[in-house]
């Protein structure tokens, strides 16, 4: 099972978010705009981790926009769907 | 044809491995912008806050671009893995000075010059009718960032791997105060040379002024 708390040091570390800890980051924060504030391109980069890190592939924006709206959504989604 | 200009403001970084002290914290305060920041990028800021400048025509040059944007996408190819769009983005070769109109606001005019070892004197020439043109100060950069993994399998000749220089002008009817004399910049690519012969000339003379070839 993937803990919260990686995958938060995972996303820091992919997007290079200086001087951010795990710890800075709240669980409901949204992943895009006014939380961490991620943009377009951070999205399809998110998607490309997603596949090689856990062989997470969406068949659908629906899901993505789901898994996407939290960093615990996302947790839960690779969780259910993921190869962790 | 030559005009004259006026150097309004000369700067200069280089490094065998890595520029340190880009101050790009204060210089880029916004953490998600400064994120994405290439070391060109970095240099280019550093060096135009060096030379007083964030609003005005550029002119930009690079020899070789952005070379670890564009290593880890052959990287990416070589290994059948997914090309980061981060990567893609910043690979083409007017990075550098496109994050530095998006950090200032700068909506002027940018132009970016590759062309090897002449690189820095097409900058001059290009920068010095875009000054007589629009009759207004236009920040000249060039830099070359080598530093990637394994460069020096194929490099022997480049001690500063990564390296800037810079300078502002405006055209002026005074006459020249210094002539700029060719010279061969040991450990520099020879991309950056024309514009060291500048910089290196003016940064000792009060109010420098140079003939500039259009």
């Amino acid at each position: 099972m993937l803990e919260i708390e990686t995958l938060k040091s995972q996303l820091i570390e992919l997007f290079q978010l200086e001087g951010v800890k795990a710890a800075d980051l709240s669980d409901d924060a949204a992943l895009f705009h006014e939380g961490v504030g991620l943009d377009s391109v951070d999205a399809i980069e998110l998607t490309i981790f997603l596949d090689n890190e856990y062989e997470i592939v969406f068949e659908n924006m629906a899901d993505s926009e789901s898994a996407f709206a939290s960093i615990k959504k996302l947790s839960d989604y690779i969780n259910e769907h993921g190869v962790v | 044809m030559k005009m004259n200009f006026k150097v309004t403001a000369v700067a200069k970084v280089y490094a065998e491995s890595k520029c340190e002290n880009l101050d790009e914290k204060r210089l880029v305060p916004k953490m998600m912008l400064r994120r994405r920041l290439t070391r060109s990028a970095k240099m280019m800021i550093y060096l135009s806050d060096q030379c007083h400048f964030s609003d005005g025509p550029v002119v930009y040059g690079s020899a070789y671009g952005e070379m670890q944007a564009t290593a880890d996408i052959v990287g990416a190819i070589a290994s059948t893995q997914p090309i980061s769009p981060t990567a893609f983005q910043n690979s083409v070769y007017n990075t550098a000075p496109s994050y530095f109109s998006l950090l200032y606001g700068n909506k002027n005019e940018i132009l970016t010059i590759s062309s090897g070892s002449d690189t820095s004197a097409n900058v001059l020439q290009s920068a010095a009718l875009q000054a007589v043109t629009m009759n207004t100060e236009v920040l000249l950069v060039c830099t070359e960032a080598l530093n990637i993994p394994n460069i020096n399998e194929v490099n022997s000749c480049t001690d500063y791997l990564e390296a800037g220089v810079a300078l502002s002008i405006t055209p002026t009817d005074v006459l020249p105060n210094i002539t700029v004399i060719k010279n061969e910049h040991k450990g520099f690519s020879p991309s950056l040379w024309a514009m060291l012969d500048v910089v290196n000339a003016c940064e000792t003379k009060a109010d420098p002024v140079i003939a500039l070839e259009l």
